[in-house]
């Protein structure tokens, strides 16, 4: 067992300053992960030359990958803090950790990123179901465990934007929505209610930043912490807007 | 909003789709249609040059031949290229950080893309258009075989003579991408036009896609080399 | 048009449900939260939500059951009008999750399914895989989208609450907010405001919340002349996968589906759990409550759990912990535990689906909150709906929804409620904006103040965090926490002494000043998270006092607070008629615990400490009984309490 981890951890004080790297040794712990070592930075926020520093700025909430904030590229992929332990990084590095903001979104302060981009593209693609209201209406449509079990796997996006950040398509210039969000519109699309809204929907995604933008290099799929299908949901959104698109010059 | 607030959308935003949509689809019909047709013609190359003139002459006598050449393969291939370079350049490459299978395949779809726009100028200026360079008017040609294996073997450009070796090398490259950026558009095209509806449907068709690529690769160098051994 | 603004603090289940219903009534709300709600600690939530459904009314089962399993689990401490009009509310709440589109478990014939879970004898849970919270903390933050786009909503992301703003009379006038990138101070004016701001766990250091759960913006009302209730009422969750930043919850859910709880037989046995063979493994809670087994309430698993661990029988050579295996679980079952399964082999490394789970208990809800009213329907017995004294708190227009509020879950939280009373405070304080509204203090609304008023408090609050910047003493923030969670841990979770208490609150003064000399590592005016924690942690000490202070005031054992001291000792003899006489002594003992303490702990906010009180509670509805789990003799207790009940002059002349 070592008894140290370096953790080298690019840094930027605000939106548009130079970023620079401090390394920091932390004293290892059986089965700790990045946030524990980023906990440890801010308890004795000393790098290792010796000089004091500020505690790193990052995104926390449940640390049990389930609330998507903890987004950040360690060791040049992108995963979250809290569930990527140090043991499985010493194997791809054993000698150090480094720790980078996302590259997609505005850094606001070291590895804390604005993904509020994300938010405004779930109102883009409507992503919600349109029920009468709030009042006792009775149950909802009765859904076979079949398509349960196909909309369940999207469900579980905690939008922490790692699909957004391993796609060469998605840049912070441009508009395009990202995997999530397609795979978002097409459970939407599947819900017997939310369906109401499904050509509003297939009208954005065939919008500029739309699903055209994806270039099937299916990374989304192979970084998603929570399994979420993307590649079908992406395929399905394709089905969908191709079905969409004849429908629309044919049938008017 | 109201229709008269919103200022004019630009046009290339407002027809997005159907651009996307033209160059999905001309990728497959007419350009990737026409490269099989040209190895057709050109694996005549094969059987000497008596049988490559004939199909060539049966080419240069179709009617209208103008506007099947410019409407149906320079301009569709011009909107690929130029469209799908600015698709591409609006993305970020990052397969040496996701070094997974479907994200080399992504990247290669775009190297091959410049590579293959590259050997296509310079084999249009070799053959089709080389009169531009001085060269002769390929249409015009008394013996097209003789034509073309000049333009292989011993190609003289501005008065700079290019070995045979670059010239072939050249082409093996320029064909192979041609053919991976087509057999890998199939893929692609079979996917954003709804055809393959999950990951399992695209694993297999991904190896009818590999089969289509080696089937046009060994084809094309079979075409290549009719024109080496027939002297 | 919506000409009123509701201010509403937290993004998670209270304050979405609230948002989202109000914008039906068209109100306008200011969601500010510390974090994009889909972040909110409500996403942790696995398990379910609890209500009747239509099997288990076929099995004899009804609102009114699900309301005396919350009560009884709750230990009698609910205020139960609100509790019961939740049970009742329970399957109208959780057809409209249906409906927003919540990926309910189905049967085939596309009903939702249901699992049994802690406290309850009837499979009333349903839920979404093993991430229920999460899908419905989705589901309604997509409401709020939808409302957002409608122009109701207004969010405020990355905002930081610090305090509510006061008018001269008392009344609740809107709130200071803090900008968390810009770090600018701003105050938003509001005809009134709920605080839907969740628990308080980080207070223990390492528990199973979120770190966002710190309970600082429950303090800061605190402060200001909230009242808070029942703060002793910690729940200590009986299966937690010990971490080094945070202790992981496992679900209830685990042992809901067959998840067996057990220690080797043999003490210090250090073979791997897969060779220890079935008859030299102790299953202890079927062994000791064969009627729940191992779905006993938590307060009870915890205890158990942390007794047997005690005793020498731990699982592990090197901490405490017991082992809850699922490795005899069907496939499907297995399925249906996915996601939390996936978490644990995710941070421990282990396959839970062939080597049984270590887990212990850790600090996971908070059953105390804001104190708040109700008004009671005399009709029914639960609320009058659409009443604006639901959920307010003593200040006016300031209202506590959610884990911050306190009423629920009295003494002891059953598994699946959370989700209920989160959704319906929020609802049920929405349904009270349109009359409060109508009949603001002094018919003035908060945007008719005068411009200065708010500036004020912005100015006091920007001074205040510029002293803070300027904190430059020796104390490390970061390492006072740690020490505050450890001491509270040791001293107020499972179980409490008086002695240790007061060790405890002399060790929260010792650090409170302590605290008055920390140095802030960060003294940067941007994106300044170290300003924020430091802010939190001291009011996290505040909050610790009055958990402390309630705890060792309370002498005796109630739901999640347990004082050995003060426990009522159970019948143990074997000849009937002894046993009948022990279980009279029982009951008796019980009536005199009863009416010394079936009240609600009230502290008030004082510089030197909290002011404890105590306020009576509505047990009109159901009327306390011994909680019998697990006690020898139980039939015979539960049958001497009802006689007394009936016949008290004869059961008290004996």
């Amino acid at each position: 067992m070592p008894e140290y981890v370096t953790v080298r951890v690019k840094r930027q004080d605000g939106l548009d300053s130079p970023s620079y790297w401090e390394t920091f040794r932390i004293a290892y712990q059986p089965r700790m992960n990045v946030t524990t070592c980023l906990q440890q930075i801010a308890l004795n926020p000393v790098t290792l030359e010796g000089r004091k520093t500020t505690p790193v700025a990052y995104d926390a909430a449940c640390l049990e990958e389930v609330c998507g904030s903890c987004t950040m590229n360690i060791n040049g992929s992108v995963r979250q803090a809290c569930s990527t332990l140090v043991e499985a990084l010493r194997k791809e590095n054993p000698n150090e950790i480094t720790l980078e903001p996302m590259t997609k979104y505005p850094v606001m302060r070291d590895l804390a990123v604005d993904r509020s981009r994300m938010f405004r593209d779930l109102k883009r693609i409507k992503a919600w179901i349109p029920v009468d209201g709030y009042y006792d209406l009775g149950p909802g449509p009765r859904i076979s465990p079949k398509l349960q079990h196909q909309l369940y796997p999207y469900s579980r996006c905690m939008t922490c934007g790692c699909c957004t950040e391993a796609c060469p398509q998605y840049t912070k210039d441009n508009r395009f929505i990202g995997a999530f969000a397609i795979s978002l519109t097409v459970l939407f699309n599947s819900h017997p209610t939310g369906a109401v809204l499904k050509e509003d929907r297939l009208k954005e995604l065939m919008e500029p930043g739309g699903i055209s933008e994806c270039g099937q290099a299916q990374n989304c799929l192979r970084v998603c912490p929570k399994s979420v299908p993307n590649v079908t949901g992406i395929a399905q959104g394709y089905r969908q807007v191709t079905a969409q698109w004849f429908k629309n010059l044919f049938s008017r | 909003m109201s229709a008269t607030e919103t200022p004019s959308i630009p046009w290339l935003d407002r027809n997005h789709f159907l651009l996307r949509r033209m160059h999905s689809l001309t990728g497959i019909i007419p350009v990737g249609a026409f490269l099989i047709e040209h190895l057709l013609t050109n694996s005549g190359s094969w059987y000497g040059a008596a049988r490559y003139n004939k199909d060539v002459k049966w080419i240069q006598d179709l009617p209208f031949l103008f506007v099947l050449e410019w409407g149906f393969i320079f301009l569709p291939l011009a909107f690929h290229a130029i469209y799908g370079f600015v698709i591409a350049l609006g993305a970020q490459m990052n397969a040496t950080s996701y070094p997974y299978l479907n994200g080399w395949r992504y990247t290669l779809q775009r190297i091959t893309a410049y590579i293959t726009l590259s050997f296509l100028i310079v084999h249009l200026l070799k053959f089709r258009f080389a009169w531009i360079l001085g060269g002769p008017v390929f249409a015009e040609a008394a013996d097209w075989f003789v034509l073309t294996r000049q333009g292989l073997l011993h190609w003289h450009v501005g008065g700079v003579y290019v070995p045979a070796w670059i010239t072939l090398s050249f082409y093996v490259i320029g064909l192979t991408a041609a053919v991976y950026h087509f057999a890998n558009g199939i893929w692609t095209f079979a996917i954003s036009w709804g055809v393959l509806g999950g990951p399992d449907s695209q694993r297999w068709f991904q190896y009818v896609c590999l089969l289509v690529g080696i089937v046009m690769c060994l084809w094309g160098y079979i075409s290549l080399w009719g024109f080496v051994i027939h002297g | 048009m919506a000409k009123h603004r509701v201010v509403v603090i937290g993004g998670g289940l209270a304050g979405l449900s609230a948002a989202m219903k109000m914008a039906e009534l068209n109100i306008h709300t200011d969601l500010v939260s510390l974090v994009p709600a889909r972040r909110s600690h409500s996403v942790c939530a696995q398990g379910g939500i609890n209500s009747v459904n239509q099997v288990t009314r076929q099995l004899g089962d009804s609102e009114w059951n699900h309301f005396d399993d919350t009560v009884y689990g709750g230990d009698f401490l609910n205020e139960q009008p609100p509790a019961r009009d939740m049970c009742y509310w329970a399957p109208r709440i959780v057809d409209l999750l249906d409906r927003i589109g919540v990926t309910f478990n189905r049967l085939p014939e596309g009903d939702r399914d249901a699992r049994r879970f802690g406290g309850t004898l009837y499979p009333r849970t349903a839920f979404a895989g093993a991430t229920t919270g999460q899908q419905m903390l989705y589901g309604l933050d997509e409401q709020v989208r939808r409302w957002e786009v409608a122009g109701l909503v207004t969010r405020y992301d990355f905002y930081d609450f610090l305090g509510p703003i006061l008018d001269d009379k008392g009344n609740c006038r809107g709130v200071t907010v803090q900008d968390l990138y810009s770090m600018k101070i701003r105050a938003l004016p509001a005809d009134a405001v709920m605080l839907a701001t969740g628990g308080l766990g980080v207070i223990f250091g390492k528990s199973t919340n979120s770190t966002i759960c710190t309970g600082a913006a429950t303090a800061r009302a605190y402060k200001v002349g909230v009242k808070y209730a029942n703060p002793e009422f910690i729940q200590v969750h009986p299966t937690a996968i010990p971490g080094t930043d945070k202790h992981r919850l496992m679900s209830e859910s685990a042992r809901g589906e067959g998840g067996r709880v057990w220690v080797p037989r043999k003490k210090g046995d250090t073979r791997p759990p897969e060779s220890i063979p079935e008859q030299e493994r102790w299953y202890f809670l079927e062994e000791k409550y064969p009627t729940y087994g191992n779905l006993v309430p938590r307060d009870i698993a915890t205890r158990e759990i942390f007794w047997v661990c005690r005793e020498g029988y731990s699982a592990s050579p090197v901490n405490y912990a017991a082992y809850l295996d699922l490795t005899h679980l069907s496939a499907e079952r297995i399925e249906k535990l996915e996601g939390i399964l996936e978490i644990y082999e995710k941070f421990v490394g282990t396959d839970p689906r062939k080597t049984p789970m270590l887990i212990f208990p850790a600090v996971h809800y908070s059953m105390g909150g804001l104190w708040c009213d109700y008004q009671k329907d005399t009709q029914t017995g639960g609320l009058v709906i659409g009443s604006p004294r639901n959920q307010v708190t003593n200040i006016p227009g300031l209202y506590a929804i959610g884990e911050g509020d306190y009423q629920y879950h009295g003494a002891n939280r059953l598994g699946a409620n959370s989700l209920l009373s989160c959704i319906f405070a929020g609802l049920v304080a929405a349904e009270g904006m349109p009359q409060w509204l109508k009949h603001l203090p002094g018919n003035t609304d908060a945007a008719s103040l005068p411009q200065t008023f708010f500036d004020s408090e912005a100015r006091r609050h920007q001074q205040a965090y510029e002293q803070l910047l300027r904190a430059s003493g020796k104390v490390n923030p970061f390492a006072l926490h740690m020490e505050l969670g450890t001491e509270m841990t040791k001293y107020c979770t499972v179980v409490r002494h008086n002695n240790e208490l007061q060790t405890l609150i002399d060790e929260i003064g010792d650090m409170t000043e302590r605290y008055k000399q920390v140095g802030l590592p960060d003294t940067g005016n941007w994106t300044n998270q170290t300003v924020r924690f430091v802010r939190e942690l001291g009011d996290m000490l505040v909050l610790a006092r009055a958990i402390a202070q309630g705890a060792l005031q309370r002498d005796e054992c109630r739901g999640a607070h347990y004082k050995p001291q003060f426990a009522l000792p159970g019948p143990t003899a074997d000849d009937p008629a002894e046993l009948h006489r022990q279980a009279q002594e029982y009951c008796k003992a019980f009536r005199a615990q009863t009416a010394q303490w079936l009240k609600t702990t009230i502290a008030e906010y004082t510089p030197e400490g909290p002011k404890v009180s105590y306020k009576p509670i509505d047990t009109s509805l159901i009327p306390p009984r011994p909680r019998t789990y697990g006690l020898k003799g139980a039939a015979i207790i539960e049958r001497v309490w009802r006689e007394m009940q009936t016949k008290p002059a004869v059961a008290s002349a004996e």
